[in-house]
């Protein structure tokens, strides 16, 4: 079943491996454990639909992103997240030696529709 | 005093207009004796106004946060009490002394008060004590004067101080002297926290600091991300444009930018989505003024670096807002905690730009980090007895000397 707009139909394949995620340190981690060549063909893919992504989403304000508008934001948060890989690195993480990720605690804010509960 | 800028009179040091720290190599020893540390405890610390959190982490009365504090061998209970105000705390029950808020790390909630959870004393949020089991098996017990043990505590533009002494020496205000005073004008309430990082790091709490309180490690170890948009042709080491240090032990630094650095395409693509700012991204700062920071008005600047002495760097632009506490655990142990705050957004266009700053942020933390245990677990061998210090690191310099002074006052 698709989870994205129909307009985002093309990148479908995306959510389907496991790009979509809510949480930033779950994309981190996703990121840092990708190949070069699944990074490169994300941003890529993604770098000339942002504009129209952004545009799509911005028709709401971000308190009020509707449940199946999610899934395309957290694709666009995907990318920002993996851009410096691709931008900076060129590569999925930062050269030997790193502080790994998993030492890093990480408190995340969390989105204004978790906090209506 | 009045320091000239000097980005271009770079034949003019900012070392040697503080004479009283000298050019000499620093001794090393600082950072592995223990000794030395168990003298921070009880000379620095124990009578610092120490930062520990933004008023943000209690926004309702009822909020309160419990910081475990290692250097103070304390774990303190910050609460707002029904009058708005916020009081600190042992977090120690005046019946036999067990945590009121129990557990380790950091604990946060909303309550009415506090009940120890070993015999059931109940205190409400102004530290009174209100009641006491079975209080008629006890002896002439005076309830009025049992409430929890209270910390110092005061607020400078949001920033919440504990003073560990039963008298301090100074005021909060005092404390802060001109440094406070300057940059109490920086507009932090146009920020929001996006996220918070910690970690358990195994180095003297000052070698944590050092690497986060000077810039000339950016052409080397972040040659690959931030070196491009902060050090430019005319400035290829990043000579800092402003450099002041306060006789309270307080320090800022004003970073310089490279104008004419390109940013790549989803850096451009946050610009626009935020409408300005980004970690990657400096614009001509003279066009734009931003009170509490870039003193001297230059216009290839990117952003303040402050200490906050003893503990905590404070960087300050219009770009982002960061606090680092790298809390002294033991002489070889920190406990670093990063906060982030961006320019509040409340647009979805705005959320994505924020994450780009957030992902590039990481990255070159990640790269800090890295130097850290590196740099401590070689020191205890004892060969490197000095670091040699260049003029870019005359925040060092500052900080170990002012840490000294602290260790070497008359009682
Ligand atoms: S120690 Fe708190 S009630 Fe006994
Ligand atoms: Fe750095």
């Amino acid at each position: 079943m698709p989870t994205l707009p129909k307009e985002f139909a093309d990148l479908e394949r995306f959510v389907t491996a496991g790009w979509a995620l809510p949480r930033e340190h779950a994309r981190w981690k996703r990121r840092v454990t990708s190949s070069i060549a699944e990074i490169k063909d994300f941003y890529e893919t993604l770098l000339p639909r942002m504009d129209a992504m952004v545009k799509y989403l911005d028709r709401h304000p971000l308190s009020e992103v509707p449940e199946g508008d999610r899934p395309l934001l957290y694709l666009a948060l995907a990318f920002m997240d993996v851009s410096p890989s691709w931008e900076v690195f060129h590569a999925a993480d930062l050269p030997e030696p790193v502080f790994e990720i998993d030492r890093m605690h990480i408190v995340e804010r969390p989105y204004p529709w978790e906090l209506a509960t | 005093m009045n320091h000239p800028r000097s980005a271009e009179l770079s034949s003019q040091k900012w070392t040697l207009q503080y004479p009283e720290l000298g050019t000499d190599p620093v001794p090393h020893s600082v950072n592995t004796s223990a000794a030395y540390f168990e003298k921070e405890r009880e000379k620095l610390f124990k009578r610092t106004w120490l930062f520990l959190c933004r008023d943000d982490e209690l926004p309702r009365p009822g909020c309160y946060v419990v910081k475990q504090v290692a250097i103070l061998e304390t774990s303190v209970l910050l609460a707002r009490g029904n009058d708005g105000i916020i009081r600190a705390f042992h977090n120690s029950c005046r019946h036999r002394g067990n945590k009121v808020v129990m557990g380790g790390g950091e604990k946060s909630g909303e309550s009415k008060g506090f009940i120890c959870g070993f015999h059931g004393w109940t205190y409400d949020l102004q530290g009174k004590l209100k009641n006491i089991v079975d209080e008629e098996d006890f002896f002439d017990i005076d309830k009025s004067k049992l409430g929890l043990k209270p910390i110092h505590c005061g607020v400078w533009r949001g920033f919440i101080f504990i003073n560990a002494m039963d008298t301090p020496h100074e005021t909060l205000e005092e404390a802060l002297g001109q440094w406070g005073r300057d940059v109490a004008a920086f507009p932090f309430e146009n920020f929001e926290l996006v996220n918070v990082y910690s970690a358990n790091i195994r180095c003297n709490w000052k070698i944590a600091l050092d690497a986060f309180q000077e810039n000339y490690h950016v052409q080397t170890l972040h040659g690959r991300s931030a070196a491009a948009a902060l050090n430019s042709k005319s400035n290829p080491f990043g000579h800092l444009l402003d450099v002041r240090l306060f006789p309270e032990g307080h320090r800022q630094a004003a970073l310089p930018a490279n104008l004419s650095f390109e940013p790549a395409p989803a850096v451009q693509m946050a610009v626009k989505y935020a409408g300005g700012a980004n970690v990657y991204a400096y614009s001509d700062s003279s066009q734009r003024k931003i009170s509490g920071a870039n003193r001297t008005g230059s216009s290839d600047w990117s952003f303040d670096l402050n200490v906050i002495f003893p503990h905590v760097q404070l960087i300050v632009s219009d770009a982002f807002v960061l606090t680092q506490h790298y809390w002294p655990v033991s002489v070889d142990e920190t406990y670093w905690e990063l906060r982030q705050y961006l320019p509040i957004s409340t647009s979805v266009a705005g959320r994505i730009a924020q994450q780009n700053s957030q992902a590039a942020l990481r990255d070159v933390i990640r790269e800090d980090l890295v130097t850290l245990e590196n740099t401590q677990t070689v020191l205890r061998s004892g060969a490197i007895t000095h670091m040699q210090l260049c003029d870019s690191e005359i925040t060092v310099r500052h900080s170990y000397y002012k840490v000294d002074e602290r260790i070497n006052a008359p009682d």
